[in-house]
């Protein structure tokens, strides 16, 4: 038979173990609330994926550059055989206007 | 109730009801810590979203200064050509009165026609080159005649005074208060400022 004194103690353990739950039970939420804010932070300073969208964007301009450097140059030497061609011509056009009649003045 | 059944429902009780408290527990965790991970990811999503539109900015800049700096480089080759082709025009212009004389002599006749008209005076001076005076004499002599006007032709007495050009004619009034000036030098000057597109156009044969 349980004494009073049994039902007592029974009562206690009882009331200690829960208080011990309820430790755990914050110590969880406490973990997890740190926990958050660390991957909040992360997530706000971790810079590796922007590094990798700049270094990405670094290359895709230098390879835009290189591409209209080139169309550039066949630009210009299409540009300088025309010229060139068409010097005489061009050189032609002038001296006529210059000896030409019925100028306005 | 026995004491030994009181002890259990007391023991039970706590147990369940520290279970749940611990459950309670685990669960508003795993619910922050899946609220964080939304937020974290909304944020990264942001963050680069952002870095995105940055670099495709820069990416639009960049292309449009290479394109700009090319378009720049091709200006300065047309320009290149088009001021050698009035270097050029200037050179053989300079040979023109001593290498084709006749055709100098018609030249003179329009450069001189056009003054006249322009001038509109009885009399007038006419500055010339000093190797040009007998073939200005000799167009001069033959204006009247093919001139056609109703009016007869003016007066023009050559100045002693010999012109420093090229080739063409200044012709000015007696009292010097009208002019013209009707030069190689003068029309190529108007040419450059209003042919260059022109002569643009013809260099790069889209004519």
């Amino acid at each position: 038979m349980s004494s009073i004194k049994d039902l007592l103690q029974e009562e206690k353990d009882a009331e200690v173990n829960l208080k011990t739950a309820e430790q755990q039970a914050e110590s969880t939420l406490r973990d997890a609330k740190v926990r958050a804010a660390e991957l909040i932070r992360k997530a706000q300073s971790d810079d590796a994926l922007v590094k990798e969208l700049t270094q990405r964007n670094k290359e895709k301009i230098t390879a835009l550059q290189a591409s209209i450097a080139s169309e550039c140059q066949a630009r210009a030497a299409d540009t300088e055989t025309r010229c060139k061609k068409n010097l005489k011509a061009a050189v032609l056009l002038v001296v006529n206007d210059v000896l030409g009649g019925n100028n306005e003045r | 109730m026995s004491g030994e059944a009181l002890k259990q429902e007391i023991r039970k009780g706590a147990e369940e009801k520290a279970a749940l408290t611990l459950t309670e527990a685990r669960s508003k965790a795993e619910q922050i810590m899946a609220d964080a991970e939304v937020q974290a990811k909304r944020l990264l999503e942001t963050r680069l979203e952002a870095a995105h539109r940055r670099l495709e900015q820069v990416e639009r800049s960049e292309a449009a200064k290479a394109r700009m700096e090319c378009t720049r480089r091709v200006l300065v080759l047309q320009s290149r050509y088009v001021d050698q082709a009035f270097a050029e025009a200037e050179s053989m212009l300079r040979g023109i009165p001593a290498s084709d004389q006749a055709g100098y002599g018609n030249t003179l006749r329009r450069f001189i026609a056009e003054a006249v008209e322009a001038l509109g005076s009885s009399t007038l001076v006419a500055l010339v080159r000093a190797p040009d005076k007998k073939l200005v004499e000799t167009v001069l002599r033959s204006l009247g005649g093919d001139s056609g006007a109703s009016s007869p032709p003016p007066k023009v007495s050559i100045s002693g005074e010999p012109l420093e050009s090229m080739g063409g004619i200044v012709l000015l009034t007696p009292d010097e208060r009208s002019y013209f000036v009707n030069t190689f030098e003068s029309r190529l000057l108007r040419a450059r400022e209003e042919l260059r597109a022109k002569v643009t156009e013809t260099l790069l044969g889209r004519e």
